[in-house]
């Protein structure tokens, strides 16, 4: 009796001397690789590696699943980091009810690495009502044998499972893993967007802010005239970048009857991100200066005061992952460039999606919507003197020659002379290519239920009731 | 290092008396040797006041908030913040957890009796009670071990509820005791060493000091 108590006794006791033999060996063969080891399973886990399910009463139980703990385990230690071995297997009840068998079943497992570090824990698997016995017991046991694996892997890290017992990290854990029911990728507000919106409300004279300049440097555009003039997409599948040669001299006036290249119209004039109103003050002053004394409805609208060429850079908005292509002169692939002129097939249009400009309210009233400004000062007695109409809502769409009989009826109202003038003034900074803000994007800025206003009727009398537009507060007056 | 430099292990050997032998002779010998709750080396006092100084930063927390009484600390810190600070202080290589026993001592149906005859069905619910005692030993990459017992005890509708509930409790409950001796097991190699306790020309004693130094 006492012999065979020593010599348990002794296995026992000597089973860690060896293994810190076996440990002291590992370290020294790989000692670095115990330092990335340790590093991975210091991390807690991401979501993607944690499932729940209901536990005991109405709460969830966080847990890991086992092919997913083996992975794990192979991915930190290696495939042949690590070793399982099943130490015992007890089966502690086996019921019977009706014929049908219920086991509980508990195992013990081992789990060693290399070095001869283990772990052991138990787990627990158990099957009801299992017609056969011995498959009853089988998935018993397969289901102790995974659950004890799983506990004695976590207790080597978090990054193994310990951390799904931490109550705080799996209230973090849940808020980062919660998706919307729907989740849209394409509805993201995104950092992207942001980046788009500071440029545009930032600084106009970088020219093409957001946009990077293909293939020529920056130093060549700088000194020719304002930016957005130059402001151009270049609407190729995938952006090249174009040795310097290539680009071409363009001249952008709205009046030329055909555009000089290949490209179409409203991608000249693209200011996608530049509304009409937002004109800068020097550059409208500029374009006052450069006009005649005169006013506006003398002055012929085919002259051009700024008639200098411009150089035409292809622009193009490509992802942020497609930048450093674009800098290493690399080939962009097509789907990382933003294409101007998408069109989603889900939203129907019902507003001309190239060109930005009012729908007007004499549309509305044509069409008998409701909604119509002057059917809501109908309802009012007009109170102090009435105005004479004028027709200050212009399509911006409208060629200038088409426009110019219109202009002296517009002067003549002398209430509103000055605001025509200011209007006409506008035109002309429209015309030489500043502000035609087209809305290519294919993005609907307008409300949906609006009909589509009549662009190629421009010279159909049309009342506009209500307040005269107002002018931006910056345009000065250059007479 | 004998093992590592001649391929000749004695870790599998089994040491036999004969019927002349008693058990204190065999002692004597010191076959193997027994760090059980004591310091193999001074990497291990080392790294066992970082894990024990792990383990007062959270009870601090605890002790100084009026809330709690004074409980015992293995009742208040989870199994399994105690893995993470040893596998912190420790490193995941530096310690191993061995469960030398798992017992069931009772299983009974509880509250079943006085129900089955009141309602006088067969299938009504009993419950069950299962109690576990465990034990666990940790065992450090130099040699030392703690050992423990913890006990489980569960109270269920469903049977292997209850013996999955108290057999994991009852080891989480070894875990944590073996863990939370390694802090007086330190601070009596402090006091042995100081008496000159071991005697044995190991880790400790006078004889091995003179030898290293």
């Amino acid at each position: 009796m006492i012999e065979k108590s020593l010599i348990h006794v002794g296995i026992k006791s000597a089973r860690p001397i060896g293994v810190s033999q076996a440990a002291m060996d590992a370290s020294k063969t790989n000692g670095s690789s115990t330092e990335d080891i340790q590093a991975k399973l210091d991390k807690k886990l991401g979501p993607e590696y944690i499932s729940k399910r209901v536990g005991f009463g109405a709460n969830r139980v966080a847990y890991i699943e086992g092919w997913k703990a083996i992975n794990l385990a192979n991915q930190i230690f290696g495939y042949n980091g690590w070793s399982t071995e099943v130490k015992s297997i007890t089966i502690d009840f086996m019921d019977e009810r009706q014929g049908k068998f219920c086991i509980g079943c508990t195992a013990i497992i081992r789990v060693t690495l290399s070095d001869g570090t283990f772990r052991e824990d138990i787990g627990y698997g158990t099957v009801e009502n299992e017609r056969r016995k011995s498959s009853a017991f089988e998935r018993a046991k397969k289901s102790a044998v995974t659950d004890a694996l799983k506990r004695s892997l976590r207790a080597f890290g978090n990054a193994l499972g310990n951390c799904l017992y931490d109550k705080s990290f799996l209230a973090k854990i849940d808020k980062v893993k919660f998706d919307p029911p729907d989740f849209d990728e394409g509805n993201l507000y995104r950092a992207t967007d942001e980046f788009a919106e500071n440029s545009r409300a930032g600084d106009s004279s970088r020219g093409a802010p957001t946009g990077l300049p293909v293939g020529t440097p920056r130093s060549d555009h700088e000194a020719r005239g304002p930016p957005y003039k130059r402001r151009n997409i270049n609407q190729t599948p995938n952006v090249v970048p174009l040795p310097a040669p290539a680009r071409e001299l363009q001249p952008q006036h709205a009046q030329q009857p055909q555009p000089p290249s290949d490209q179409d119209p409203d991608e000249l004039l693209d200011d996608s991100f530049m509304f009409s109103d937002e004109l800068q003050d020097d550059d409208i002053i500029a374009a006052g200066e450069a006009q005649p004394t005169t006013p506006a409805l003398d002055r012929p609208v085919e002259s051009h005061p700024n008639p200098q060429a411009q150089v035409q850079t292809p622009v193009a908005f490509v992802t942020a992952k497609a930048a450093p292509n674009l800098q290493n002169k690399a080939p962009v692939p097509p789907g990382s460039v933003f294409d101007p002129k998408f069109r989603a097939q889900s939203i129907r249009h019902t507003v001309d999606q190239t060109t930005s400009a009012h729908v007007k309210t004499s549309v509305l009233r044509e069409r008998g919507l409701p909604n119509n400004r002057s059917a809501i000062y109908n309802q009012y007695a007009p109170k102090g003197k009435l105005i004479g109409d004028t027709n200050t809502a212009q399509d911006s769409s409208v060629p200038p020659r088409e426009r110019q009989p219109i202009l002296p009826a517009v002067a003549s109202t002398a209430t509103t002379t000055n605001i025509t003038h200011h209007e006409a003034s506008a035109k002309e900074v429209q015309n030489n290519g500043y502000a035609n803000a087209g809305q290519p994007n294919g993005t609907s800025v307008h409300a949906g239920n609006v009909i589509p206003p009549a662009v190629s009727s421009p010279a159909a009398t049309v009342r506009s009731v209500g307040k005269p537009k107002a002018h931006h507060p910056n345009v000065r007056n250059p007479l | 290092m004998s093992a590592y430099l001649t391929n000749l292990s004695y870790e599998n050997a089994v040491y036999a008396t004969g019927a002349g032998v008693s058990d204190s002779d065999v002692q004597d010998l010191q076959i193997v040797e027994n760090w059980l709750n004591r310091p193999a080396s001074e990497w291990a006092v080392q790294k066992i006041g970082v894990f024990q100084s792990k383990i007062e930063q959270y009870s601090y927390r605890i002790y100084h908030s009026s809330r709690y009484g004074k409980h015992p600390i293995a009742k208040l810190i989870p199994a399994f913040t105690l893995i993470q600070y040893a596998n912190e202080a420790l490193g995941y290589d530096g310690w191993s957890l061995e469960v030398t026993n798992v017992n069931v001592t009772s299983c009974r149906e509880i509250g079943g009796e006085a129900r089955a005859v009141n309602s006088g069905e067969s299938t009504v619910e009993l419950k069950y009670e299962v109690l576990t005692e465990a034990h666990v030993k940790v065992v450090l990459k130099d040699g030392t071990y703690t050992q423990s017992e913890g006990f489980g005890k569960a109270v269920a509708l469903s049977k292997s509820d209850c013996f999955n509930k108290s057999k994991k409790e009852a080891i989480n409950n070894a875990l944590k005791k073996s863990f939370l001796k390694f802090e007086t097991m330190v601070l009596d190699h402090e006091k042995k060493v100081a008496s000159n306790y071991y005697v044995d020309g190991l880790y400790g004693s006078k004889q091995w000091s003179k030898q290293s130094s």
